[in-house]
């Protein structure tokens, strides 16, 4: 089953990179979130970059201090991991700023609707 | 319910209202933005929506059971790991490998055909997350966490397991600190099987003590 062979990919995060839990279990607050979660780890063990190079630009979102973007108040964990994601894609050449920043606005103004 | 359980029923929804045309809501930048990742990365068939999708489950779901699971089969062939486990389980599971456990204290309970062991959250719902996942629903239900105190027998029983009158059953109760995992007893027939077969053998509740570990027939081995 694809679920088991899966399980071992989840790369385990420490310290300020854990990943967020309540009562101990993961946690995820919003749906964005989950897609954000999945989509760093898909690209990972497709072999679009190694996790390494992704946590060290995680660290370095946590370290630049609280997300301008994340309401006070709220967890800006994955806000980071946005912001990390992004950065690592257009280093990688896998998006350019500007086509993220042209299909952003899309969704944001409505003239596109569908993620697929 | 806690938020991880809302956010994957969210996000299916979230998925369906996109193909079915429902009233447009303007999403939060952020929103946009993995939006935007989402639609451009599949695009580029850098990756795709069951890859994220399959992802997302494991992490919620199946993350931890796997980790507890290796534990207890490496009990059940190494007899030194056994008294390592038994002598100190916190140590023991890091020796694996298996983090996150640092500040907390875990305690192996070994079933035997004598003893059995059962361990609940009276107070909220504790559960070490790294070796078993999420919680199964029924774990932190009102009826479980009362009853098991009270009648273990009859929580047992619904769960399908009974046991004979002489066999001892010692309930647990875990808290921030103090975990446990129950380390089940290893079915016959399992003379000669790896360790990563005898992992699966070892499921989620058997580790809580409300089953025994899967036959090799269950298990589908």
């Amino acid at each position: 089953m694809s679920a088991v062979d899966a399980r071992p990919v989840i790369p385990e995060m420490d310290g300020a990179l854990a990943y967020p839990r309540r009562n101990g279990e993961p946690v995820f607050d919003a749906p964005w979130q989950s897609r954000a979660f999945g989509m760093v780890v898909s690209l990972h063990t497709a072999g679009a970059y190694p996790w390494n190079e992704f946590k060290t630009r995680l660290i370095d979102a946590i370290a630049g201090g609280p997300s301008s973007d994340a309401p006070a108040g709220t967890p800006d964990y994955y806000y980071h991991w946005v912001t990390a994601f992004c950065r690592l894609l257009v280093e990688k050449g896998i998006l350019t700023e500007a086509e993220l920043g042209d299909r952003e606005r899309e969704f944001l103004t409505g003239r596109r609707q569908e993620i697929y | 319910m806690s938020a991880h359980d809302e956010g994957s029923i969210f996000s299916m929804r979230d998925h369906e209202d996109a193909s079915h045309h429902h009233t447009w809501v303007k999403p939060s930048t952020i929103e946009a933005r993995v939006r935007a990742l989402e639609s451009l990365l599949v695009e580029k068939s850098v990756t795709t929506h069951d890859a994220i999708d399959t992802l997302v489950s494991v992490f919620e779901n199946d993350l931890g059971p796997m980790h507890g699971a290796k534990v207890v089969a490496k009990s059940w062939v190494d007899p030194a790991y056994r008294a390592r486990l038994a002598a100190d389980g916190t140590s023991a599971i890091a020796e694996l490998g298996y983090r996150g456990l640092q500040t907390e204290h875990v305690k192996a309970l070994f079933n035997s055909p004598t003893d059995h062991h059962i361990w609940v959250c009276t107070l909220c719902s504790c559960y070490p997350w790294t070796l078993l996942g999420i919680p199964p629903v029924w774990f932190k239900s009102p009826a479980y966490r009362a009853k098991v105190v009270s009648q273990p027998r009859e929580v047992l029983k619904g769960f399908g397991l009974v046991l004979a009158p002489e066999v001892r059953v010692h309930v647990w109760d875990t808290s921030a600190e103090q975990r446990y995992l129950v380390v089940p007893e290893r079915p016959a027939g399992t003379e000669g099987m790896s360790e990563d077969q005898l992992a699966k053998l070892v499921t989620r509740d058997a580790m809580i003590g409300t089953s025994k570990a899967l036959s090799p027939e269950k298990a589908g081995l």
